[in-house]
């Protein structure tokens, strides 16, 4: 018996894995019914994606900061988060979080800036991480 | 990206001069910031002395190259093109 134990816990195991897959969530299962061909609320995101990720599929706002959800998943923010919306001239929200500055010379991690744009708003820097990118510094006159 | 460190009178750059420039270039679909506290300069290897001033910024947020004075725009895309390469 002491040796048949490992094994059949083993078998068990598997035999569980194989009928319930961790990975294979089903909004179904949780008592909620979707269809991944609607998007009932037209944010481009449909149904079945919307309960995944926790969203309103009746809402195209969830978080009711005044942005769509799709477009806020596109743009990297949070579609569940009031405080955190796409900037209004569109750019990402790339930051990926784990940048760290080592100083200004050539070779360095630059430090993050937070500089106004031409829609008048605070962008970070970090915000463009994951792309090269050309700074052009000029005067306006 | 653009930044600005003057503005359309010689003072600080502002919000309203970013957005002057970018209508004025033609609405591009990249940033024009004003830098009015002049934060670049000291987050960079740029001096202000001269300008047009140039970097190179990696996709981690390191600095490549850097350079000061006009026509140097396609040596910041050889730049590009070199350390995307490595």
């Amino acid at each position: 018996m002491k040796t048949l134990t490992p094994m059949l816990t083993t078998i068990c195991a598997l035999l569980a894995f194989g009928c319930a897959p961790a990975d294979e969530k089903n909004p179904a299962d949780d008592g909620l019914s979707c269809d991944a061909s609607l998007d009932s609320d037209g944010d481009g995101i449909d149904d079945c994606s919307e309960l995944d990720l926790g969203l309103d599929p009746a809402s195209d706002d969830t978080d009711g900061d005044g942005m769509a959800d799709g477009a806020e998943i596109d743009c990297g923010s949070s579609p569940t988060d009031i405080d955190d919306t796409c900037y209004q001239c569109g750019w990402g929200r790339n930051d990926p979080g784990n940048i760290t500055p080592t100083g200004a010379a050539l070779g360095d991690v630059m430090e993050n800036l937070s500089l106004v744009d031409q829609c008048k708003e605070t962008i970070d820097t970090y915000d463009f991480a994951g792309e090269y990118h050309i700074l052009y510094m000029t005067a306006a006159f | 990206m653009f930044a600005l460190f003057a503005g359309a009178s010689g003072g600080p750059a502002t919000a309203d001069d970013a957005e002057s420039y970018a209508a004025y270039i033609g609405n591009p679909n990249f940033p024009i910031f004003a830098d009015a506290n002049n934060v670049i300069v000291d987050a960079t290897p740029m001096t202000q002395e001269s300008y047009p001033e140039v970097c190179v910024i990696a996709p981690d947020m390191s600095l490549v190259q850097c350079y000061a004075g006009h026509g140097f725009v396609e040596a910041a895309l050889d730049d590009v093109k070199a350390h995307a390469s490595q």
